[in-house]
C-alpha cells in the first residue's frame, strides 16, 4: 500500500499578501500553519529537484515537507498568459509541494514529477479562488492522495535536496522553561561531587537502563533542537540543552558570545551524532552565521538528570 | 560493581576537572569562555554587534532600502566607512543594485516571500591609519516577509516566532510607513483600510520596548500633492495629525525619548514616476541618488548610547552618577563607547558608578571624541577597533546633527552645549 501525500501551496494574490493558501487537513491548526509558512521558505532549485525538510514539534507529530518555489505565469493556474505580479508590479513567488506524515528517520520517499503535478492539480483551483477573492478568501484544506498513483508509463523521479530539520521556536522555549534551573553559586567541588554521585548511579543502574526502553528524546533530537534555537536567534534556549556542570562553568552570555559571535542568529546549523552507548554520545555541530566561515564544535552528550540528553562539553574544532 | 562505580566516579571527576581547566585557561580553539572576567576588560576584543530591524508591511520598501543602504557604503567616501558582506550576500545585493540603476530594466525586487527571516550581516570597516583597516562593529539587518509584521498587527495571515523574537531583541527599530499610503491619505485618495494600516504599524511600535524608535516614510519622492508639488516634512506631519488623532498621540508619546521622522527614498527624486496604474516607472537615463537611505546605520550607535543612558537614568539611585543596572544590561557598543570616552564604570554590589553624572554622558562622549580622533593615528594596532568605532561615531553624530537641523525630530533637538535631562 503506497504512502499518502497532502498538497499545500503558499502564495499571494495581487492585493492580498503571502499566506498559506492550501494546507493539509491534519495541519489546519494555527501552530502548524505558522510552521509550514516559516519552514517552507523560498528555494531556487533546478526543475527536476525539490527541497525536503523535516518539521518537528508540531501538534500532530513530525512531518516531512517536499516543496519547490517558482515564479508562476497565469497559465500555470488558469489565470491568463501573463506573468503574475502583485499590486506593486513585483513578480510573485509561489511555493507548493506535499506533506508526508513521517519523520526523516524513516527515510525519504520516492517522489515523482507526476506526484508533484498531481499536487498542483489539487491546489490550482483554490489558488485561482484566492486570486479572485483576495482578502475574502478562506484557507482550504487538502486531502491526502497516494504517491505513485498517477498514470505515468515512465515515472521521472524528483531529486530531493535535504534541508536542515525545522522546529518551532515555541517548542524550544517550552523545553527551556522545563529545564532544570541553574543552581546559584554552586562550587566546582559540589558540582563534581554531584556529578560523581550521578555517574555512580548510572553505572550501578546500567543494566536496568539498558533493559528499559528510553522514552526520552534521542541525542540527535537534542542537537536538532539546539540548532533550531541557534537559528531562531535564541542562544539562551540553546544554553538550556547544556548540562548543569557546563552551565556552572560558562555563563549564558559567554555561551551566546561564542556560539553567535557575529550575528544574532545562525544562518546554518548542521549536526552529526554518534551514540556510543546508552550513557555517551559524541557529535559535531557546525554553526554558520553567513558573514564568516562556519565554526565546527565537537560535542559530548550524556543523559541528563531529567528526561533528556544534555550537552556536557562543547569544544571548538581548530 | 562497587569498584566499577568508584572508578566511574573518579573518571568523571577527572574529566570534569579537565574540561573546566581547559575552559578557564581559554586556550585557542579550546572551548567556551567563562563569564567571570573583570567587567572593564570584558568588552575588549569581543564582537560588537548592532541589530537593525525595519518594521514595515509588504511593499513598504524594506528590501529596496537595504540595497540602498549597502550601495551608500560600497565605496567608502571621505569617511572611509565601508560595508562588507559575505560573497553570496555581496553577489545578491550587487545584482539588485545593478538592476535598480539600469533605467531600461523595469525591475523591482520580488516581495520577500514567507519563511524564517534572513539576516544580512555587514562588517562596518574603516580605514584607520597607515593603511590599517578595522571593523567598528557588525551591522545586522533583518529581512523578512512584511506579512509577518501585518499579522502581528492584527491582519489576516500567519505569524512567525523567529520574527517576533527578533523584534523583541533588536537594538534599533525603525517603523516604515509606506509613502504611497501616506500620500493617499493626504490627498484624500485612501481607502479606509489605508489609515488602519498606518495606525496598526504605529501600534506595533508602541508595543515594543525599545526607547529609540524612528519613523521612516518611504517612497518620499512620490509625496506630491494633486498639482505635483512636493510636500515638506512639516506639512506631511501636520496633515497626518489632522487625518489621524492616533498619529498625533503616537508622536507625542513621552515614551519615545527621541523620535525622528525620516523621509527616505531609495529611488531618489526624479528617478521614477508613477504610471497610470500607480506603478513606478523609471525615467530613461535618470541618475540614481537615494535619499537618506543611510539613516538606519547613521542613527545606530548614537541611538544605542542614548537608549542605554536613558535606561541607566531610569534606574538611577541616589546620586546622579549611580545606577542599579548591571553592565550586562548595556550594549557592548555602549561599553566600548564609554571606554573610548574615558568614562570609567565601577561595578558595585548595587550596580554601577559612572565617572560623570548620567545625564552628562552623551555630552561627555561627544566632547571627548575629537580629542580621541586627534590622538588615534599614533595609536597602536591593538586600538584599531576603537579607532574605527570613533570614526563611525564621529560620522554618525555629524550626519544626525545635519538631519536634525534640516528635518524633523521630536522632541526638538538640543544644540551642542545644552545638557540633556534624559
Amino acid at each position: 500500500m503506497s504512502e499518502n501525500a497532502w498538497p499545500f501551496l503558499i502564495g499571494r494574490a495581487r492585493n492580498a499578501g503571502y499566506r498559506v493558501v492550501v494546507v493539509p487537513d491534519f495541519m489546519a491548526d494555527a501552530a502548524s500553519v505558522d510552521a509550514l509558512s516559516g519552514a517552507a521558505r523560498d528555494v531556487r532549485l533546478p526543475a527536476d529537484a525539490a527541497c525536503v525538510r523535516e518539521l518537528h514539534g508540531l501538534p500532530g507529530g513530525a512531518v516531512l515537507v517536499v516543496y519547490r518555489s517558482f515564479t508562476p505565469r497565469g497559465g500555470d493556474y488558469g489565470l491568463g498568459a501573463d506573468e503574475l505580479t502583485d499590486g506593486f508590479g513585483r513578480p510573485i513567488r509561489v511555493t507548493e509541494g506535499v506533506v508526508l506524515r513521517r519523520a526523516a528517520t524513516a527515510g525519504l520517499p520516492p517522489i515523482t514529477v507526476a506526484d508533484l503535478e498531481q499536487a498542483r492539480a489539487a491546489v490550482a483551483g483554490p489558488y485561482r479562488d484566492f486570486w479572485q477573492q483576495e482578502r475574502d478568501y478562506t484557507r482550504r484544506v487538502s486531502a491526502g492522495f497516494p504517491l505513485g498513483a498517477a498514470e505515468d508509463s515512465r515515472p521521472r523521479p524528483v531529486r530531493l535536496e535535504k534541508a536542515e530539520p525545522w522546529g518551532p521556536v515555541q517548542s524550544v522555549r517550552a523545553r527551556v522553561d522545563a529545564a532544570p534551573r541553574r543552581p546559584t553559586r554552586r562550587t566546582l567541588g559540589a558540582s563534581a561531587v554531584a556529578a560523581a554521585v550521578l555517574i555512580t548511579a548510572l553505572v550501578v543502574g546500567r543494566n536496568l537502563i539498558t533493559a528499559t526502553p528510553r522514552s526520552s528524546p534521542p541525542a540527535a533530537s537534542v542537537l536538532g533542537d539546539f540548532c533550531d534555537a541557534l537559528k531562531a536567534g535564541l542562544p539562551e534556549a540553546a544554553y538550556g540543552f547544556t548540562s548543569p556542570q557546563l552551565r556552572d562553568t560558562v555563563s549564558s552570555a559567554a555561551f551566546a558570545r561564542e556560539l553567535l559571535s557575529t550575528a544574532p542568529r545562525a544562518a546554518t546549523c548542521t549536526y552529526a551524532v554518534d551514540v556510543a552507548s546508552v550513557t555517551a554520545a559524541h557529535g559535531t555541530v557546525t554553526v554558520g552565521t553567513g558573514s564568516t566561515p562556519p565554526t565546527a564544535w565537537s560535542v559530548s552528550l550524556a543523559p541528563g538528570p531529567g528526561a533528556s540528553w544534555l550537552i556536557y562539553s562543547l569544544t571548538q574544532v581548530s | 560493581m562497587t569498584m566499577f562505580s568508584v572508578l566511574g566516579a573518579l573518571l568523571f571527576i577527572a574529566c570534569t576537572g579537565w574540561t573546566v581547566g581547559a575552559m578557564l585557561g581559554r586556550k585557542p580553539g579550546s572551548a567556551l569562555v567563562p563569564g567571570r572576567r573583570p567587567r572593564r576588560s570584558a568588552h575588549r576584543g569581543e564582537p560588537r554587534r548592532v541589530d537593525v530591524l525595519m518594521l514595515g508591511f509588504s511593499g513598504s520598501g524594506k528590501t529596496l532600502m537595504l540595497a540602498g543602504l549597502f550601495s551608500r557604503f560600497r565605496f567608502g567616501g571621505a569617511s572611509g566607512i565601508t560595508l562588507y558582506a559575505d560573497d553570496a550576500s555581496e553577489r545578491d545585493l550587487e545584482r539588485i543594485i545593478g538592476r535598480i540603476q539600469d533605467t531600461e530594466d523595469g525591475f523591482l525586487p520580488e516581495a520577500t516571500p514567507p519563511g524564517d527571516p534572513r539576516t544580512w550581516s555587514f562588517g562596518v570597516r574603516v580605514d584607520v591609519a597607515q593603511g590599517r583597516r578595522a571593523d567598528a562593529f557588525t551591522l545586522n539587518y533583518l529581512d523578512y516577509a512584511g506579512e509577518y509584521a501585518a499579522a502581528l498587527a492584527g491582519a489576516e495571515g500567519e505569524t512567525n516566532e523567529a520574527f517576533t523574537a527578533a523584534l523583541r531583541r533588536t537594538d534599533i527599530l525603525m517603523g516604515v510607513l509606506d509613502g504611497d499610503d501616506v500620500r493617499r491619505v493626504l490627498v484624500g485618495d485612501a481607502r479606509p483600510e489605508t489609515l488602519v494600516r498606518i495606525e496598526r504599524l504605529l501600534r506595533l511600535l508602541v508595543r515594543t520596548d525599545q526607547r529609540c524608535v524612528h519613523l521612516v516614510i518611504s517612497k518620499w519622492d512620490t509625496l506630491v500633492d494633486r498639482d505635483g508639488r512636493r510636500l515638506g516634512l512639516d506639512e506631511v506631519v501636520s496633515r497626518l495629525e489632522q487625518a489621524s488623532d492616533n498619529f498625533r498621540d503616537f508622536r507625542l508619546n513621552p515614551r519615545f525619548s527621541t523620535l525622528r521622522i525620516i523621509p527616505v527614498s531609495t529611488f531618489g527624486h526624479g528617478f521614477a514616476k508613477p504610471d497610470a496604474d500607480g506603478r513606478m516607472v523609471k525615467r530613461p537615463g535618470a541618475p540614481w541618488n537615494p535619499l537618506n537611505v543611510d539613516f538606519p546605520f547613521s542613527c545606530a550607535v548614537p541611538d544605542i548610547l542614548t537608549g542605554d543612558v536613558a535606561l541607566m537614568s531610569a534606574h538611577r539611585s541616589g546620586q546622579g552618577n549611580r545606577t542599579t543596572l548591571s553592565p550586562e544590561r548595556l550594549a557592548k557598543v555602549t561599553l566600548a563607547v564609554l571606554d573610548l570616552a574615558g568614562l570609567v564604570l565601577k561595578a558595585s554590589g548595587h550596580g554601577l558608578l559612572v565617572a560623570v553624572p548620567i545625564n552628562a554622558i552623551v555630552e561627555h562622549v561627544r566632547e571627548s571624541l575629537p580629542r580621541w580622533l586627534v590622538r588615534q593615528p599614533a595609536a597602536a594596532p591593538r586600538f584599531d577597533e576603537d579607532a574605527a568605532l570613533a570614526k563611525v561615531l564621529e560620522y554618525c553624530y555629524a550626519r544626525t546633527a545635519a538631519f536634525d537641523e534640516q528635518w524633523y525630530v521630536h522632541p526638538p533637538v538640543r544644540r551642542r552645549g545644552e545638557v540633556s535631562d534624559v
